[in-house]
Formats: structure tokens, C-alpha cells, sequence
């Protein structure tokens, strides 16, 4: 299997808006280090699930590999093509038309003055406006919207998106990432602002489609069991890093490092006595704040078993067994 | 009989419709259609020569011969009045269709695309907007007339521009802002995904969303212009004094009422009121009628 999209080093710094009094009396400009060195690979045909707590940076990651951010440093390869610096005109003549993304919030993500039908024809008019007829462009639409389960498509076709539910609205922008036939697809928690008896619908569906269309997948959630129902590794994001990172069952199963397994711990069981009778990891505190990352192993501050080391050093990812990597001096 | 008609219309847009919204948009262009009529067969239906002086005794109160009665040098208002309403529409529409073309999509595009450009003009228009809009309309009245024997339409045309020039930066601005907070929304960004180029974002994601507020300004507008050109008529820069225009009659004509004339300015005022009201009217239930939210109305 090729590579299909490799990171390498990515950086988004976001510079905090200073004030007036601030600039006056010369304060140091302060940058919010939202994703800050992070590196992986997705395989054409995978499926990654980047997972970590809000604030983490895992949208922002998301949100850099499709370019609609610009990254601050690091190095971007989409399908052999280094895509970290280049100009939207010259990302809108092919990238955008190989990768997309599903948003989180179904509710804001279709324009409100646009029927469904013209929304998901949209994407086929600006790349293939003049290739293909209104009528052609039509079916295409009927059709995909009969894929993502908008059925009948014509009834869906002249609607607005007020009109439509949660589910629905997500549907359509799936059909609108679709359409053009996309290679690669971010899906940034397409799943966590809709009721939960959609959410295994739509799980269902983008696995389904992630068959037919043969597409690869940056999975964001911040939800364990959907990242291990949909994803064939696992990535742990902490505070702009990924902390952990190997094939999903390796994981879930047996996670290595500390905040990994804290964020297990949080996940509540079914069963009460169960729930009450496992050994849990507590960890301190909340995050720290992003402008100001300790030192060392970012996590230190809340780890439980941290040493002199942790404080001092940045732990590289240790391999630990087959497809499986940590962060953590631990395993050193 | 024209009178008639239109009243004969103005109840009918009463009784057979269901919204609200599709009231007012009926009544409005009933009345913009009516006003329309007026214009264009002013000479079938006005009695008398609008200009010719001495018709009737001045100040004649209104009575059969004389509809509104005559002004202070005898002529008939009643036909000043329907062939004032050519001048009228026309500064108002071209004034109003001016600075929303050139208003609405600088303020979409300089809030889209933001930095220097948007501070640059942002302050091109601050700098409009702080001029006292009558200074200022007739500044650029003057720079445009060329004085002496300009013909009617072209004053009206000059006039026109004078006060869309006054009216840009008021959407200008609402524009702007009203970008400024559509851009930040998701749906831009799935756009911007898509590939959609940066014009194509403007016109088909930010516009529909963004010119709803700057609607109710056109009536705002349209009811300045006509006022905006009587002061510039009155001043000497605008229509010549004895062409029909109601801005010109009200601004002469109030200075009668003291001494019990009230007909001179009332039914030119009237009129004013009238087209406003119907430009308001249809710019109102358009504004419904953008809102896809709303059922459609039936037009």
C-alpha cells in the first residue's frame, strides 16, 4: 500500500491578539501552539483516527493537512506532492478536488440560501463546469445523494437545509465531500453533534463508503469506541503532539502510555461494578495552557510516575512493539 | 378615472391574499406601478400645462376646475403635481440603483478580502460618510452640471449621481460589517474546501447572506433623493425653478401654510409619502422574500 498524505513536523502557531497596553509596553508577541511537531503517514485505503481531548489540536491538524490553514512550519506530502506552502490557486487546479472534509456541525456547514441539490452540485460545477451538462450534473447529484442514503433524491433535491434534520444535513455534506469523487477525506467529529441513535448510522454509512469509493480516512474524534468501530490505527493527541500511535486493536487493547490509559479510565463502563472494580489512572488537573507548554514531556505536570528525565527531556516516539509507538520515557 | 382604477386595485390586494408579507408587497406595487402609469402618461392625465402660469387665480383653494387647487403664480398643482412624478422616480431610481451597484459589492469585497485594501476604503468612505450629505451632494452637482443650457434629463442624471454618491458609504458600511461576520462562518470554509474561487465565495455564499440588511436603506435612500434634490433645485444647482418636480413645490410651497395655503405643499408631500411608502413596501417583502426560511410567497 502507497503512501497517500505524510506529515512531517507540522506546526500551527496562532498569534494571540495583543493589546493596545500590551504593545506599549513592548510585551513579548505570545503564539498559542495549537499543533506543535506532529508526524504520521496514512496509507491509501486507511483509516486514521486522530483522538485527544478538546483543545488538543486535533482540528487544527485536520484542518492544516486539507489546507485551509497555513502551517506555521513542517512539511505536508499529498500523494508524492509537497502541498505545505503552495497557493490556493494552485491547490483548487487538483488538491481540492482529491481531498475534502466533513465538518463537525452539520447545522453551519451548508450555506442557508442554498437548496441541497445546488449545494452538493456546487463542488462538479466549479471543477467541471464545462465538461459536463446541467443534466448530467443533475444525475450525478440524484445519484450520490441516493448513495448517502438522501432517499428519494429527488424529494431532497429542492430542499433547504433548515428543512432537513441533523442526520440529513450531514448526509448532504457528505454527498457535497463526495461527489467529486475525492481520494482522501478529513472527518473532524462527524459524528459528535448528532443524537446518538444517528451516530451508528452515519458510522455505518462513511464505512460503507469508504469501501465503495476506496478512500482514506483522517478520522478526528474525541470519542474511544468510534475511533476503535471506524479506524484501522489510532493516533493519541496531547497538548499539539501525538503521544501515541499504532494499530487501533494494539491501542485500545493495550494502551501504553499514561494519558492514553487515563483517557480509558474516563470512558465510564456499563457496568457499575465493573466500572467501580478496575483500576483507574487519575491524572491532575486540567491541561495546561498552550501558550505557555511546560517543559520537557508536555504531560509531566499530571503524570503520575513523571521523573527528572520527563522534566527535562522530550520523549521521542519508542517503538514498543510491532505497529505500536509511544511518546513516554517509561518505556525507554 | 386613473384615480379610480388605482383605488380599484389597491383593495383588491386586500381581500384575496393570505401573508402578511404578500400584502405589502402588493400594495407596494400597486402603488409603484400606479406611480409608474402616472409618469409615463403624465400628459393624458394632468388638465393643464404644468408650467403655464395664470391657469386660475393664484392660491385657489382646491375645487373642481383646479383638483389641488393653483400656487402662488396661478398654476394648476394638480398637474405639477402628476408630471412632477417623472423627475421624481427617476432621480430616486437611478440615485437608489447607483449606489447599491457600486455601494454593496465594494463593501463585499472589502470585507472579504480585508487588509490594506479594506482600511483604504473604509476610510474613503468614513471620509464620504462625515461630509454633510447635502455639501456634499452639491459639490459633486455642481463638478458634474455643465452649467448653463443642460438639458432636463441630464440634470436629473447628474442629480441622480450627486446623491448616490452621499448614499454609497450608508452601504458601504452595512455591507461590510454584515461580511465581516457571514465570512467566519463554517459553510465559507466548506466552500473554500470545495474549491470554490474567492469570487465565486463572495457572490454565491457571502451575498444571499449578507445584503438583507442593506435592503431597507433603498427606501431610506429613495425617499432622501427626492428630498436631496429639491434642496439642490432650491439652492439653484438642480431642476430649473418652474419644472414640475414635488421636491422643488414642498420646499416653495410650505412657506404658504402661515397664511392658510396648505394645498401647495401637502399634495406634492402626499406624493413623496406615496412612492416612499411603496418602495418601502416592496423592499420590505423582499426581504421576506429572500429568507427561504419563510413559505414562499405567491406572487
Amino acid at each position: 500500500m502507497s503512501v497517500i498524505l505524510s506529515v512531517e513536523n507540522l506546526k500551527k502557531y496562532f498569534p494571540v491578539e495583543q493589546t493596545f497596553l500590551d504593545r506599549l509596553l513592548g510585551r513579548r508577541k505570545e503564539y498559542v501552539k495549537a499543533v506543535d511537531g506532529v508526524s504520521f503517514e496514512i496509507k491509501r485505503g486507511e483509516t486514521l483516527a486522530l483522538v485527544g481531548e478538546s483543545g488538543c489540536g486535533k482540528t487544527t491538524t485536520g484542518r492544516l493537512v486539507v489546507r485551509l490553514l497555513k502551517p506555521t512550519g513542517g512539511k505536508i506530502v499529498f500523494d508524492g506532492i509537497d502541498i505545505t506552502f503552495t497557493k490556493e490557486s494552485e491547490l483548487r487546479k487538483w488538491f481540492r478536488r482529491k481531498a475534502q472534509i466533513i465538518f463537525q456541525d452539520p447545522y453551519a456547514s451548508l450555506n442557508p440560501k442554498m437548496k441541497i441539490g445546488e449545494a452538493i452540485e456546487d463542488p462538479l460545477l466549479i471543477h467541471f463546469g464545462d465538461k459536463l451538462s446541467k443534466k448530467e450534473r443533475k444525475e450525478e447529484v440524484l445519484k450520490i445523494m441516493s448513495k448517502v442514503g438522501l432517499v428519494p433524491p429527488e424529494y431532497f433535491y429542492d430542499r433547504y437545509p433548515h428543512e432537513l434534520s441533523g442526520g440529513q444535513r450531514q448526509r448532504a455534506v457528505i454527498a457535497r465531500a463526495l461527489v467529486l469523487r475525492p481520494e482522501f477525506i478529513v472527518a473532524d467529529e462527524p459524528t459528535s453533534s448528532l443524537d446518538v441513535s444517528i451516530r451508528a448510522q452515519i458510522l455505518k454509512l462513511l464505512q460503507t463508503l469508504k469501501e465503495e469509493f476506496k478512500l482514506t480516512f483522517l478520522f478526528i474524534t474525541h470519542d474511544l469506541a468510534t475511533a476503535y468501530y471506524i479506524a484501522d490505527r489510532i493516533a493519541v493527541m496531547y497538548l499539539g503532539r501525538i503521544v501515541e500511535v499504532g494499530d487501533a486493536k494494539k491501542v485500545i487493547l493495550n494502551p501504553a502510555h499514561i494519558y492514553t490509559r487515563a483517557l480509558f479510565s474516563a470512558v465510564p463502563l456499563p457496568d457499575p461494578k465493573l466500572n467501580r472494580s478496575r483500576s483507574k489512572i487519575k491524572i491532575r488537573s486540567e491541561p495546561p495552557n498552550p501558550i505557555n507548554i511546560p517543559s520537557g514531556c508536555r504531560f509531566h505536570p499530571r503524570c503520575p510516575y513523571a521523573e527528572e528525565r520527563c522534566r527535562r527531556q522530550n520523549p521521542p516516539l519508542i517503538k514498543i512493539d510491532e505497529k505500536h509507538f509511544t511518546a513516554c520515557w517509561l518505556y525507554s | 378615472m386613473e384615480s379610480l382604477i388605482f383605488f380599484k386595485n389597491f383593495f383588491k390586494a386586500f381581500s384575496k391574499v393570505r401573508s402578511l408579507e404578500e400584502k405589502m408587497l402588493r400594495i407596494g406595487l400597486v402603488l409603484a406601478t400606479a406611480l409608474i402609469l402616472i409618469a409615463v402618461l403624465a400628459p393624458y392625465i394632468a388638465p393643464y400645462n404644468p408650467i403655464e402660469m395664470y391657469i386660475g387665480a393664484p392660491y385657489t383653494p382646491p375645487c373642481p376646475q383646479h383638483l389641488f387647487g393653483t400656487d402662488s403664480m396661478g398654476r394648476d398643482v394638480f398637474s405639477r403635481v402628476i408630471y412632477g412624478t417623472r423627475s421624481a422616480l427617476m432621480v430616486a431610481v437611478i440615485s437608489a440603483a447607483f449606489a447599491f451597484a457600486i455601494g454593496i459589492p465594494l463593501g463585499l469585497i472589502s470585507g472579504y478580502v480585508g487588509g490594506v485594501f479594506d482600511r483604504v476604503v473604509t476610510l474613503i468612505m468614513d471620509a464620504l460618510y462625515a461630509f454633510p450629505s447635502l455639501v456634499m451632494a452639491l459639490a459633486i452637482a455642481v463638478a458634474l452640471n455643465p452649467g448653463g443650457s443642460a438639458s432636463v434629463f441630464s440634470i436629473i442624471l447628474n442629480t441622480a449621481i450627486a446623491i448616490s454618491v452621499v448614499y454609497i458609504p450608508s452601504y458601504f458600511r452595512v455591507i461590510r460589517a454584515t461580511t465581516l461576520s457571514v465570512k467566519e462562518n463554517l459553510y465559507v470554509e466548506a466552500a473554500k474546501a470545495i474549491g470554490a474561487p474567492p469570487f465565486k465565495i463572495v457572490l454565491k455564499y457571502i451575498a444571499p447572506n449578507a445584503v438583507n440588511p442593506a435592503i431597507p436603506i433603498i427606501c431610506m435612500n429613495f425617499a432622501d433623493a427626492i428630498l436631496t434634490a429639491a434642496g439642490l433645485s432650491f439652492l439653484g444647482i438642480g431642476l430649473p425653478p418652474f419644472y414640475p418636480d414635488w421636491g422643488v413645490d414642498v420646499s416653495k410651497g410650505w412657506k404658504d401654510i402661515p397664511n392658510g395655503v396648505w394645498w401647495t405643499s401637502f399634495f406634492p408631500g402626499l406624493m413623496i409619502f406615496l412612492a416612499t411608502l411603496a418602495f418601502m413596501l416592496i423592499s420590505d417583502a423582499l426581504v421576506e422574500y429572500l429568507n427561504p426560511r419563510k413559505e414562499r410567497l405567491r406572487p
